[in-house]
């Protein structure tokens, strides 16, 4: 009679286990996932940069020319964050867009909490680039953002794969730009227990000489949802 | 209908002061060799079309011939490229430079391309007021800096409210529809001033 109590037991237990599987699977609980740590892109600067430390640990050496065409080194992110926008001419003005763009993100970083639940996929592909939301992409005035819903790739039939050139860097073509999508830094930004992606994105125009550097930050709050946008430039 | 000299003259001038002037052969950002005012040279075979020059003994500039301008090409192509480094780090890797003269003439074509694509589009049978070269001087520079940097199709495509604005003669909203993002404050406001001062010509009695 025990045995048979115990099987019973056990049966019930296998099926209430199997139950609340099958009832999770669509929505897995933070604790299914993994917890990943904080990350910052080390060649994000184009040079080996320091990623345990502070904001302060960051060592670049960048030539500039400024508004008075005499050159300037930036050495440090505590400067590019505290300068304006109009500290170089216009011809270098995407470069420092880009520089801020990387201080920017560097600055979350340090900012964040260091580890966090994460649904990102493991690898920075072009399947990740797909699957942004369309309006993932630089912002160039006028109307560029209105009315993208969906998906990149559903909406932009244009997105084309160009190459992975850098680790961590994804160049699509798409809607008459040439696009190089970055992950600068993995991080809880915005502190809500799941890790978020902070993705420069560095533009230009096919036909024309416009240049230059945008930035978003989207989130992923489960395996099945597409990413979402948390904030931008 | 030519392209109106005045305009012509303030759009190279523009264009050198947004986009730089370098009369070396470098590396932009994608490490794509370029020269002059944002010229890009697509390859090896395009240097015939570039007029470069060498110093020769006694310090007089001489015409470079073809191998020359390929082995440069070479030479440059082969340095890291990337946002970290600028125009001048490339000059230490060069011998030949440009000729002023021959930096506006290879502008002057790209003027050219953009001023047929900006008097196709902006036409009276495309609901415009005016046709291109109608409109005030300094509308037309202010579109041609747009054109320059955002292409025909883009202007055309994503900057809808302010090309409806230009359909009316509307020039403080077409300012204020003009706002680009992605470069300075300094050329935002030198276009819209030029919209600004249609406005105001266009209220003088």
């Amino acid at each position: 009679m025990s045995q048979q109590l115990l099987r019973l037991g056990i049966y019930v237990s296998v099926i209430f286990t199997l139950l609340s599987a099958c009832s999770t699977s669509n929505q897995p609980s933070k604790q299914q996932q993994n917890i990943e740590t904080a990350w910052l892109n080390p060649l994000t600067f184009e040079q080996q940069i320091e990623t345990n430390g502070s904001l302060e640990d960051i060592k670049f050496n960048i030539e500039f020319t400024g508004t008075d065409e005499k050159p300037f080194f930036a050495k440090g992110c505590s400067f590019v964050l505290q300068s304006g926008d109009d500290i170089v001419v216009d011809w270098e003005y995407d470069r420092w867009q880009w520089l801020k763009a990387n201080c920017v993100g560097a600055n979350r970083y340090f900012n964040a909490p260091k580890t966090a639940y994460s649904f990102w996929p493991e690898l920075f592909d072009y399947e990740t680039i797909k699957h942004l939301p369309a309006s993932a992409i630089p912002n160039l005035g006028g109307e560029s953002l209105e009315g993208r819903t969906g998906s990149l790739s559903s909406y932009d039939k244009s997105l084309t794969f160009v190459a992975a050139s850098r680790e961590n860097s994804i160049s699509v073509e798409v809607d008459g730009l040439e696009v190089h999508y970055t992950q600068v830094a993995r991080a809880d930004f915005n502190r809500d227990g799941y890790q978020d992606i902070f993705i420069r994105m560095d533009w230009f125009v096919k036909d024309a000489f416009g240049k230059g550097t945008d930035w978003v930050v989207l989130t992923k709050l489960s395996s099945v949802e597409d990413p979402m946008l948390l904030w931008r430039n | 209908m030519p392209l109106n000299a005045n305009v012509k003259t303030e759009v190279i001038k523009n264009t050198e002061k947004f986009e730089g002037r370098v009369p070396h052969l470098y590396l932009d950002t994608r490490g794509l060799v370029t020269v002059g005012i944002g010229h890009l040279i697509s390859n090896k075979a395009a240097m015939a079309s570039v007029v470069m020059y060498k110093k020769n003994s006694n310090n007089t500039l001489v015409l470079a011939s073809l191998a020359e301008k390929q082995a440069e090409y070479d030479s440059i192509k082969k340095q890291p490229y990337g946002f970290s480094r600028n125009a001048n780090f490339y000059k230490l890797h060069t011998t030949l430079i440009m000729k002023d003269h021959d930096i506006v003439a290879q502008k002057e074509k790209h003027i050219l391309k953009f001023y047929s694509e900006l008097t196709k589009y902006y036409t009276t049978s495309n609901g415009f007021a005016k046709n291109f070269d109608l409109m005030p001087y300094s509308v037309q520079k202010a579109l041609f800096d747009m054109v320059f940097n955002l292409g025909i199709t883009k202007l055309r495509t994503q900057y809808v409210k302010m090309n409806n604005a230009i359909k009316k003669e509307d020039w403080i909203v077409a300012a204020a529809e003009s706002k680009r993002v992605g470069i300075s404050s300094s050329r935002n406001n030198y276009v819209s001033n030029l919209f600004l001062s249609a406005q105001k010509q266009s209220i003088t009695p």
